[in-house]
């Protein structure tokens, strides 16, 4: 899912750096093999090689024959708005190379019980940062407390780029107003 | 069928389901194709011991991690069809 998004996303473009974000990562897969080792059975070592956070990262980097850095976030339900400001920030660092944003995410396993309710179905979205894009997206985090967003903020992000020229979208969580509008058109 | 044609077929299974090779069939696989490396099925390292784990799961194959001759075992699904014949007749 995340390799797609990142693919339909990059397509061939030669040089760019790559921003993963996922709140529980492969955590079906490590919850998985800890039911096998509970069960006495031995582990994949396949699964246990794709065990880590940033697996699909490391795929996605191999699939390119990329060694372009790539970076990892995971910042609870914030992850989704952390990972885009990196993104952003690592554009702003140096603006002649391309971003590529995955987020990626699943409910964390029943297991864990509810702690995670908020990340959503599983799906996946990739944004491409570059300083030619056609459509500018600003971002302001301020502290709040009010009461939570019930949406992961990969929707509510979603709705502000596909909305008018003007839109805004808002998002409420873990003590901060995550707030993106579309900002004009610099063609 | 003789047993060890019907051996082979069970290993392509084998191979495809334990692998996850989602496109691939055991039509897909000739039995002296190389099953690592680029030329072949372009299987690795992953998959290899992967393929250990199934093969030890399904005939309680027991293979010892520096044994040389795992590279001549492992090459073809012919190779590994006249191990796990040698082994389950043998048992």
């Amino acid at each position: 899912m995340s390799l797609k998004v990142a693919h339909d996303c990059s397509r061939d473009l030669p040089r760019m750096h790559f921003v993963y974000a996922s709140r529980h990562g492969e955590l079906k897969r490590t919850t998985d093999m800890l039911s096998d080792l509970a069960a006495g059975e031995t582990l994949s070592p396949t699964a246990f090689s794709l065990s880590v956070l940033n697996a699909s990262a490391g795929i996605f980097s191999m699939l390119r024959h990329d060694t372009a850095p790539a970076t990892a976030i995971s910042a609870g339900a914030s992850t989704f708005g952390f990972g885009l400001l990196e993104a952003g920030l690592q554009l702003a660092a140096k603006p002649n190379i391309p971003v590529l944003f995955v987020y990626a995410d699943e409910p964390a396993p029943a297991v864990y019980g509810g702690v995670a309710a908020d990340t959503g179905p599983a799906h996946a979205v990739a944004v491409l940062l570059s300083c030619d894009a056609p459509l500018r997206i600003i971002c302001n985090v301020l502290h709040f407390t009010a009461s939570d967003s019930s949406e992961p903020q990969s929707a509510t992000f979603l709705r502000c780029i596909e909305g008018n020229a003007t839109a805004s979208s808002t998002w409420r969580g873990e003590g901060r107003t995550w707030t993106w509008h579309r900002d004009g058109v610099p063609a | 069928m003789d047993p060890l044609q019907i051996l082979k077929l069970e290993l392509k299974r084998l191979v495809i389901e334990a692998l996850e090779l989602e496109d691939t069939t055991a039509d897909d696989i000739a039995d002296d194709q190389p099953l690592f490396g680029d030329a072949g099925l372009g299987l690795d390292s992953i998959d290899a011991l992967e393929l250990g784990v199934a093969l030890r799961k399904k005939y309680q194959l027991q293979l010892e991690a520096n044994d040389a001759g795992n590279r001549e075992h492992f090459r073809t699904i012919e190779t590994l069809a006249q191990l796990v014949h040698r082994h389950t007749g043998a048992a």
